[in-house]
């Protein structure tokens, strides 16, 4: 009658979208440490062993770790983030302790730990991570939202009753009066209050529900991109494989002296050149980000 | 919408409004009436007065016309004593109330007396000095008339000469007086008992007037004393009346505050209605099972008592506090009952979310709900009684339209509500819909993009097809694909030669 099973049925439903929006930003993150787990292993254990092999060949040194370097530069962007995060985390963690769970709930960062924070960064790309990471735990806007809904709720109800105890106690047809038209309208307010909050749930929902629906895209490419790392990394394992099983390369490895054109089959060159190009592009992969 | 129903407090605070009223109309009759009745007294005193003012008038227009006078005019002051006797006596007793016992009516002009107290004669003498008053006064006259002084007949002198002889009498001194003066008044004294044979205060008693008091020069003055003096007592008298009334009215007011045996009858009244009331239902519910009171066990007897137990413990409680809450209040019945229904109904809520059975939403929305229908109950029941003078059935009615009012704004509000709901979901579709082109899109536009790598990469590094051309041609797009630098990567035999010859 006063709007109260909209306005709560639209916080109900809100609630259902933050959780679901909480368990993809879950999933989101989860996938994101893999991919940052799997790429600290290529940079460590297969471009320095290409790098060695190439260089094994090549009359002059060649480096790939320029792209090792750059990913590196970018963690230590990252880790300056990081710090940060975790400083908020801590001081959350002292505010959670002190005021109980719900705060907890409530502060995004909390729900992000140092090492995801890193996994986030690493995946979303230094530009976008801070916009990354409060998406991912955007419960803290909305619970906010919502304590001051519920908050409002409570104050509007608190002067309900008082409202209505002044009435209680007026007396003859100047008050039924007032008390009559104050009923009215005190109705017609709650119902607005309600209804307005209903709506401003309605709102958030539309807002949470296209949050979802990107966390979602962001998923696809995240798995995407961890399995075109991966299959590129096998890739580029098994064609290392295959060049050190060819026998005479291996001789011309083992000759001390300057190698010349002629000492290379048209396949070895081929097969070389595609190595070196398909290194350059792993590393160009350690470094993509979720661009979408 | 709730199910509270208010017609059991309402029919309590009903009942509690008629003994409240039968206790306060009594009480107002009671006042009414001592009103009347000290008005009827202030009105007759009020007569009195006038009447008393007519006799002091009388002495007046005595004085004002000396042709009345008797005598000379050195002796005139004997008249004008009698008649200040006659009138200012009465005036006195009229005010009070009391009939005039002092006339002139039946002395003749030469008659031995001057004056008829309660019919017995008085002979008034008034003499400059006591012993011209006791001698030539009334010895003169005692022997002039045989009886008079001896048959219950008595004489009045001036005040201030008796007051001198009863000192004299009692061996007081008295200044001013000759011891021969003295002696002379005890002589007289003795005289007049001998000849009387009786007592000297029988046969001698004091006027109203000193001896000054009556003389010509002076006596306008004595009648204006004593017309003050009638104003004063007149003042007094009505004061009087007036206090006793106020007395007699804190008195009723007092019998009929609302009292603790008053309180209890209705606490007693309330029990029976709940209790009824609660086995009413209680059978109702149980016939509408199907059951006839033949066939009704003992067990669900006993759900009858223990319901009538229940209602008349509430019932009685609902009664005690609308009996307080409109006594000790300005608060009528309506909504003090409205205001223990409230309070009933919030205290079952409270307790059910104390237990856990609604949230705190619900406790806060009902809780709400049932003050916005309690104060609408409250409203309506005061209307009903208002607009239908009969006890209870007016309140009762009231309610019972308030109910239906609100059920009916009820159901046209949640249809509202329905309505609005069915916009919010529609907004929200509608707004997921238009996102959703935009995403579907995105996420047609990632795969695409993986699928196309995925292809290459097939190309890049199978091995088996022993095919370097292709494998050289697919890390070349590859390369470009992921966006590395054009000048670092391989395509040619010269580039081959920079890279690994130099």
């Amino acid at each position: 009658m006063l709007n109260g099973d909209l306005k709560n049925n639209a916080l109900e439903e809100l609630k259902k979208e933050e959780s679901r929006r909480e368990a993809i930003g879950k999933t989101v993150v989860s996938a994101s440490e893999k991919l940052y787990k799997k790429r600290q292993n290529i940079s460590v254990a297969i471009i320095p062993v290409v790098e060695n092999y190439i260089n094994s060949i090549a009359n002059t040194p060649r480096e790939f770790d320029d792209a090792v370097k750059k990913l590196h530069i970018s963690y230590n962007k990252f880790k300056a983030q990081v710090k940060l995060a975790e400083k908020a985390y801590e001081e959350a963690k002292i505010v959670a302790k002190g005021t109980g769970t719900g705060v907890a709930a409530g502060v995004g960062v909390v729900a992000l730990a140092p090492g995801a924070a890193m996994a986030v960064a690493t995946t979303f790309g230094t530009a976008s991570t801070g916009a990354a990471i409060s998406a991912l735990s955007g419960a803290a806007a909305t619970n906010a939202a919502l304590a001051w809904i519920g908050g409002g709720a409570l104050v509007a109800g608190g002067g309900g009753m008082a409202g209505g105890n002044a009435l209680l106690a007026l007396a003859g047809p100047v008050g039924w009066s007032i008390g009559l038209v104050s009923l009215g309208f005190g109705t017609y307010l709650m119902r607005q209050k309600n209804e307005k909050i209903a709506q401003e749930a309605n709102g958030v929902k539309v807002k949470v529900g296209k949050e979802i629906a990107i966390l979602n895209a962001s998923l696809i490419d995240i798995n995407g991109m961890s399995l075109e790392i991966s299959t590129h990394s096998n890739g580029v394992l098994k064609q290392l494989k295959i060049l050190e099983g060819s026998n005479a390369l291996t001789s011309i490895i083992r000759k001390f002296r300057k190698r010349t054109f002629n000492d290379f089959s048209k396949d070895e060159k081929q097969q070389l050149m595609a190595l070196v190009n398909n290194v350059n592009s792993l590393s160009m992969l350690l470094v993509k980000n979720v661009k979408r | 919408m709730n199910k509270k129903n208010y017609y059991q407090e309402q029919a309590i605070g009903g009942v509690a409004n008629i003994i409240n009223q039968d206790r306060v109309q009594e009480m107002n009759k009671l006042v009414i009436e001592n009103s009347k009745y000290q008005n009827s007294l202030l009105q007759k005193q009020d007569l009195n007065f006038t009447e008393a003012l007519k006799e002091v008038n009388k002495v007046r227009d005595f004085v004002n016309n000396p042709k009345n006078i008797l005598g000379s005019d050195l002796t005139k002051h004997g008249e004008v004593a009698e008649s200040l006797e006659v009138h200012i006596r009465n005036a006195k007793d009229v005010l009070e109330g009391k009939i005039k016992v002092v006339t002139f009516e039946g002395v003749g002009r030469t008659a031995p007396e001057d004056y008829l107290i309660n019919g017995v004669d008085v002979q008034s003498k008034f003499y400059n000095g006591i012993n011209n008053t006791l001698n030539k006064g009334i010895l003169e006259h005692m022997g002039k008339y045989e009886t008079f002084g001896r048959n219950g007949s008595f004489y009045h002198i001036p005040k201030d000469q008796y007051e001198t002889i009863e000192k004299v009498m009692n061996g007081e001194s008295i200044k001013g007086l000759t011891q021969g003066t003295i002696d002379k008044i005890k002589d007289n004294i003795s005289k007049i008992e001998l000849r009387s044979g009786q007592t000297f205060t029988d046969v001698v008693k004091p006027g109203i007037s000193n001896y000054n008091e009556v003389q010509l020069g002076i006596v306008h003055k004595t009648i204006d004393g004593h017309e003050e003096a009638v104003e004063l007592r007149h003042e007094k008298i009505q004061n009087s009346i007036n206090d006793d009334s106020k007395l007699k009215r804190e008195t009723i007011k007092v019998e009929h505050q609302p009292s603790l045996d008053e309180a209890l009858k209705i606490v007693g009244i309330g029990a029976i209605i709940g209790g009824a009331s609660s086995i009413i239902l209680n059978i109702y519910e149980k016939k509408k099972e199907g059951k006839s009171l033949n066939d009704f066990s003992s067990d669900d007897w006993k759900s009858v008592g223990v319901d009538f137990s229940k209602g008349a413990a509430k019932g009685g409680v609902t009664g005690g506090v609308i009996y307080g809450i409109t006594n000790y209040s300005d608060i009528g019945a309506p909504i003090a009952s409205a205001m223990v229904s409230a309070s009933f109904g919030v205290a079952k809520l409270a307790e059910a979310y104390k237990e856990g059975k609604i949230s705190q939403n619900e406790y806060i929305d009902q809780g709400q709900l049932l003050c916005l229908d309690s104060g609408a109950v409250a409203l309506g029941a005061t209307a009903g009684q208002v607009l239908i003078p009969i006890p209870i059935v007016g309140a009762l009615v009231g309610t019972y339209a308030t109910k239906i009012f609100m059920t009916i704004s009820a159901k046209h509000l949640s249809k509202k509500s329905n309505e609005i709901k069915r916009i919010l979901d529609r907004e929200y579709s509608e707004a997921m819909a238009r996102f959703n082109v935009h995403y579907q899109k995105l996420i047609s536009e990632i795969l695409e993009e993986y699928e196309n790598v995925g292809g290459i990469m097939k190309i890049a590094f199978d091995f088996d097809m022993n095919n370097s051309v292709l494998n050289l041609n697919a890390s070349i797009e590859l390369a470009e694909l992921h966006g590395v630098d054009k000048k670092r990567i391989l395509r040619t035999d010269n580039d081959f030669e920079d890279y690994f010859l130099l």
